[in-house]
């Protein structure tokens, strides 16, 4: 449609990146666009939602704490709202490795949603626009705007849809069902047509929350309680310290009792009862499916987490559910300490609309239309911490389309952010798709510890950091580059100030002089205080620290996965052309053909990781690609 | 666009019957215009016509064969012309061909073409070559168990096995302590072996055999002259292939006779008696017995019953034999000697199956399944010691290590199958084939 007089008013200021939605994706997408230079307005049903955690009150996580600290190093605003609202920090993994050593905090969901709030209000570039969004506006195959259901338009150069769980949102509680957001908003349903009129492929997903507690009707004394880690590291480079008085959550468990109402009432879980038929998180399973698909448990664990410090709301981690409101009330009474629960939130499942992400660029553009960009769960995604990442990403790349700026994407040896990128808009999604670090093949390279030494050379080519931050990362890299190559160069000896050095310390004499990995494998010694031995290290902070230890720690394998990362390169460095026919590749099968004129794969990397396309059919499209070898 | 390609399938030389095949896109075009056929030819049926040169004259007559793709050995349309075996003919049939717009093809070009169209994995592939190549009839009947895929199933199930145990682990990593019960190590380091390593292991072992029933095995007979080496030689290939006299000296160059044992080729090479010699040529047959057992893989060293002074063993010596034991009914010799008789047979039967366990281990000779080349045992051993190493790291505190190696243990499983890098697998593989395979 054109932008023409159907329209009652234009609101008077033409924006560079019109973002519509403000959880966590289009919450970190303004930010981003806003940091590059671009005019940013924010769209939302409700400017007191902004960044709203609609189910648990946590950031991070195995793979998704990866994920913050890369939106940190990034200059993205997740990390510093969590550490800002921090009422209990988990260092998960522990022993496993540094590789999958990972940083999880409970949050209170009131500050965060205050934080994010503040940083959006203060900056400049921004501008908070409280109104539904109803129709996209079309010029040929570029976006130019949006209109409200208002009847306003608001034009923009481009356009992020970051519609969550809103578009077309179908609450089921029970045998009732209801069209929402989230519980207590309102859903989308126009965008939805229009994007089935510019033939999109869409699905629908679904998602679940448990019900919500009163604080003070829990029996928390007869609970085991479980405290925070002191020695967290904070997500955020900025910030220095942990709250000194961080909450403890409590444990309980389900029972036989609770699993025996459960079952009783099967037949009137809309999941059970075939109301909902599409896919939900097979790794965040509700209740009633967890009875169902492990019978021989007689308990499941349940997390008591609080959702803030002034708060009576405890969130139950462990029993999302969309039993009956009768059920719920009955199957929380069975469980140990909540025998007198109140619940003042009920629990519910929410199915919505998401778009197939190979319908994307790796940018987060659609391929259909220009300027048009997808984040977060629209993408099929599930989680904040997915989402923030996306919305950062098209954040980026929106600003480079309205501006004429560089676009970026991370690749999958770089950031889980490229595995996740990768993943959604080269292989799909058949249910909400999580962030792993399974699914990094270069997992050792792709830690915590190390992100902002990954990113943090992007981050300044693309304009998000400020001169501060450019001279602490500058600073940063510099220590931890001069302390790794002493601990490259440096000799454990033998001699008598060795000996007496590795005395105080506590450490084992080597049988002959040693370059220090060396000494650390030894089965003797594989102590942290080697790093005592090196005089750069005790400049550095903890979380430098580790990067000095996983270099030790993974000698040998830190080198071996480069090598691995060169040859990935390599592949992804045979670019197809954008018009590329794949029907004209001979000895392709009819099937590898398809999926590759599906997906469109930009280098061969990324198509020999369409699923379906053989190692065999790559070869041909290299041969193709590269004419004939003689 | 893959060209078309075209090669003699037979041998080169005079023969029979001669075949050409062609491959890809304009495979049948090209037919069609060679017999100047205006229809087309039925799919797999066998159709006789004349083919001509560009004077329209005929070149030779012959069954066309036509099989479109994806049902041909490479998986595009293949057509192959049967004509008669001349090679002068033939090679104007193919000159034809190029005339009409057919490339020459690359050795193994036919078969890394079914590669890469999915007709058939790597293993197979090479398979292809070792149906060829197979010198005994147990090697060719082995090379056909791989040629249907039996290897290729026994790593898929091994590797099937690996996946569940690396995405037990994996789960291990992705999940905390919080979701999920502690990881049963002994368990599953116990299963581990089970299922994967031992498999592996004898998969490995089972090499020494299945790639010697391909390379075969060289042995060198050496010993003073008038041993009677050829005697003995004359003797295990029961046939009349050596000269034998009484006179030392007389095998003089080193002569060679092929014959199997436990199915196994093994070429034997006859050579001069060592002996000081004034004799130019006799001299030089002596430097090439030198030559032959410093390249063989056993060394047998016969000496004479009746000549104490023969018998003084050589330090390159596997295999001591005693020969004209028959004439010496004492045994006065040292021990470490096998008494045979290449005249009356006596202990001839007891010096192969020595020798067949001096060549192979035989206790594997009972396995059905071999692995038959070294590049399928290098990957396995890889396989082998990449699980073992994270085996050793399952007690430390870096799962993600035990995880990164078995990894890397799957990928060498897969590179044998050619899942993996594919390019440079295929280049290193297909160098070995002869043009029209």
């Amino acid at each position: 449609m054109k932008a023409d007089a159907m329209f009652h008013v234009k609101h008077p200021d033409v924006v560079d990146v019109l973002v519509i939605g403000a959880g966590h994706a289009g919450a970190e997408c303004a930010w981003a666009a806003a940091r590059r230079g671009a005019r940013v307005r924010l769209l939302t049903q409700n400017l007191d939602t902004i960044a709203k955690m609609s189910c648990n009150p946590a950031i991070g996580g195995i793979g998704k704490g990866h994920l913050v600290r890369e939106i940190d190093a990034l200059n993205g605003i997740m990390p510093r709202a969590a550490d800002a609202s921090a009422l209990q920090y988990r260092v998960l993994n522990r022993r496993k490795g540094p590789a999958v050593r990972a940083t999880r905090a409970q949050c209170d969901r009131r500050l965060y949603q205050m934080h994010v709030r503040h940083l959006l209000d203060a900056h400049p570039n921004i501008g908070l626009h409280q109104a539904t969004a109803r129709q996209l506006v079309f010029d040929g195959d570029q976006v130019v705007g949006v209109v409200d259901e208002l009847g306003m338009l608001h034009q923009a150069r481009a356009v992020v849809l970051t519609t969550g769980t809103f578009l077309g949102g179908l609450i089921h509680i029970g045998e009732s069902k209801f069209p929402a957001g989230r519980f207590g908003d309102a859903a989308v349903d126009s965008l939805t047509d229009e994007l089935y009129h510019r033939e999109f492929r869409l699905g629908r997903l679904k998602t679940g929350t448990p019900p919500r507690l009163d604080r003070r009707s829990i029996r928390w004394d007869e609970l085991e309680s479980q405290p925070g880690d002191p020695d967290a590291w904070p997500f955020s480079m900025q910030v220095s310290s942990l709250p000194r008085d961080q909450l403890a959550c409590a444990v309980t468990r389900t029972n036989e009792r609770t699993h025996e109402i459960i079952r009783e009432n099967l037949h009137r879980s809309p999941m059970y009862s075939g109301e909902i038929r599409s896919t939900g998180p097979r790794y965040c399973p509700s209740i009633e499916d967890k009875v169902v698909r492990f019978p021989e448990k007689s308990g499941h664990q349940i997390f008591l987490e609080p959702e803030g410090r002034d708060h009576e709301e405890i969130y139950p981690n462990g029993v999302s559910t969309s039993l009956p409101l009768d059920v719920q009330w009955a199957f929380i009474r069975s469980i140990e300490g909540l025998e007198q629960a109140r619940i003042i939130r009920p629990g519910y499942a929410i199915e919505y609309d998401y778009v197939d992400p190979t319908e994307l660029q790796p940018s987060l553009e659609t391929k259909k239309i220009r300027g048009l960009f997808h984040a977060g769960q629209i993408n099929g995604t599930t989680g904040y911490e997915e989402a923030a990442a996306q919305g950062l990403l098209a954040g980026i790349n929106a600003a480079a389309r309205a501006l004429d700026l560089e676009s970026w994407v991370p690749d999958r040896s770089e950031a889980y952010l490229g595995v996740m990128v990768d993943d959604l808009v080269t292989r799909g999604v058949m249910e909400p798709y999580r962030m792993f670090t399974s699914r990094a093949e270069f997992r050792l390279h792709l830690r915590e510890d190390n992100a902002e030494m990954r990113l943090g050379e992007h981050a300044i080519r693309l304009d998000l950091y400020d001169e501060e931050r450019i001279r602490w990362h500058e600073r940063r890299r510099e220590r931890i580059e001069r302390a790794m190559h002493e601990v490259r160069t440096a000799f454990v000896g033998t001699g008598a100030g060795w000996r007496e050095r590795l005395a105080a310390l506590g450490l084992p004499v080597p049988p002959q002089g040693m370059p220090l990995a060396s000494y650390y494998h030894r089965p003797d010694v594989r102590s942290d205080k080697v790093l005592q031995l090196i005089d750069g290290a005790a400049s550095l902070e903890p979380r430098e620290r580790a990067s000095l230890l996983a270099m030790i720690h993974y000698e040998g394998y830190l080198d071996k996965q480069q090598q691995d990362i060169e040859r990935f390169r390599k592949l992804e460095g045979h670019r197809i052309p954008e018009h590329f026919d794949f029907a004209s590749v001979q000895g392709l099968s009819i099937e590898c053909r398809q999926r590759l004129s599906e997906c469109r794969p930009r280098t061969l990397g990324q198509a020999a990781r369409i699923p379906g396309v053989t190692p065999a059919a790559i070869s041909s499209l290299m041969l193709h690609l590269h004419g004939e070898r003689a | 666009m893959p060209s078309t390609i075209a090669a003699l399938a037979t041998a080169p030389g005079r023969s029979g019957i001669g075949v050409i095949r062609i491959s890809g896109e304009r495979a049948l075009p090209v037919a069609r215009s060679l017999c100047r056929r205006r229809e087309g030819f039925p799919p797999r049926m066998a159709v006789l016509s004349p083919w001509y040169d560009e004077a329209r004259e005929v070149l030779d007559t012959g069954l066309v064969l036509y099989f479109p793709a994806p049902h041909s050995y490479t998986g595009e349309d293949v057509v192959e012309l049967h004509g008669h075996g001349s090679p002068v003919m033939l090679r104007a049939v193919l000159n034809r061909l190029y005339a009409l717009g057919c490339r020459p093809a690359q050795p193994g070009e036919f078969t890394r073409r079914a590669v890469l169209n999915g007709k058939m994995n790597l293993a197979q592939a090479e398979a292809v070559a070792a149906c060829i190549d197979a010198a005994t009839v147990r090697a060719g009947k082995q090379a056909q168990l791989h040629l249907a895929g039996a290897f290729g199933r026994k790593l898929e199930s091994i590797m099937d096995h690996l996946t569940g145990h690396v995405a037990h682990l994996e789960a291990c990593l992705d999940f905390s302590d919080d979701d999920l019960p502690e990881l049963d190590i002994p368990g599953l380091r116990e299963r581990l072996d089970r299922d994967v390593c031992d498999p592996i292991r004898r998969l490995v072992q089972s090499a020494s055999f299945g790639m010697r029933l391909f390379d075969g095995a060289s042995i060198a007979i050496i010993g003073a002259p008038n041993v009677g080496k050829s005697s003995l030689l004359n003797a295990l290939s029961g046939i009349d292939r050596a000269i034998v006299s009484d006179l030392p000296g007389t095998t003089r160059d080193v002569l060679e006779v092929d014959f199997e044992i436990e199915g196994i080729p093994v070429r034997l090479a006859d050579t001069a008696g060592l002996r000081e010699t004034m004799d130019s040529i006799e001299r030089e047959g002596i430097r090439r017995a030198k030559e032959a057992a410093e390249t063989a893989d056993v060394v047998v060293f016969v000496a004479d019953a009746t000549r104490p002074d023969t018998w003084p063993v050589p330090e390159e010596a596997d295999m001591c034999l005693m020969n004209k034991a028959d004439l010496s009914p004492d045994a006065s010799w040292p021990e470490g000697f096998l008494s045979i008789s290449a005249r009356t047979g006596q202990g001839l039967d007891r010096f192969r199956s020595e020798l067949a366990a001096r060549i192979v281990d035989l206790d594997l000779s009972g396995e059905d399944l071999f692995v038959t080349s070294e590049r399928h045992r290098f990957l396995l051993a890889r396989a082998l010691a990449e699980l073992e190493q994270g085996m050793e790291r399952l007690d430390g505190e870096s799962l993600d290590l035990v995880a990164a190696h078995w990894r890397q243990a799957y990928d060498a499983l897969a590179e044998i199958l050619g899942f993996g890098d594919v390019e440079s697998i295929l280049d290193r593989i297909f160098s070995r084939f002869c043009i029209g395979k």
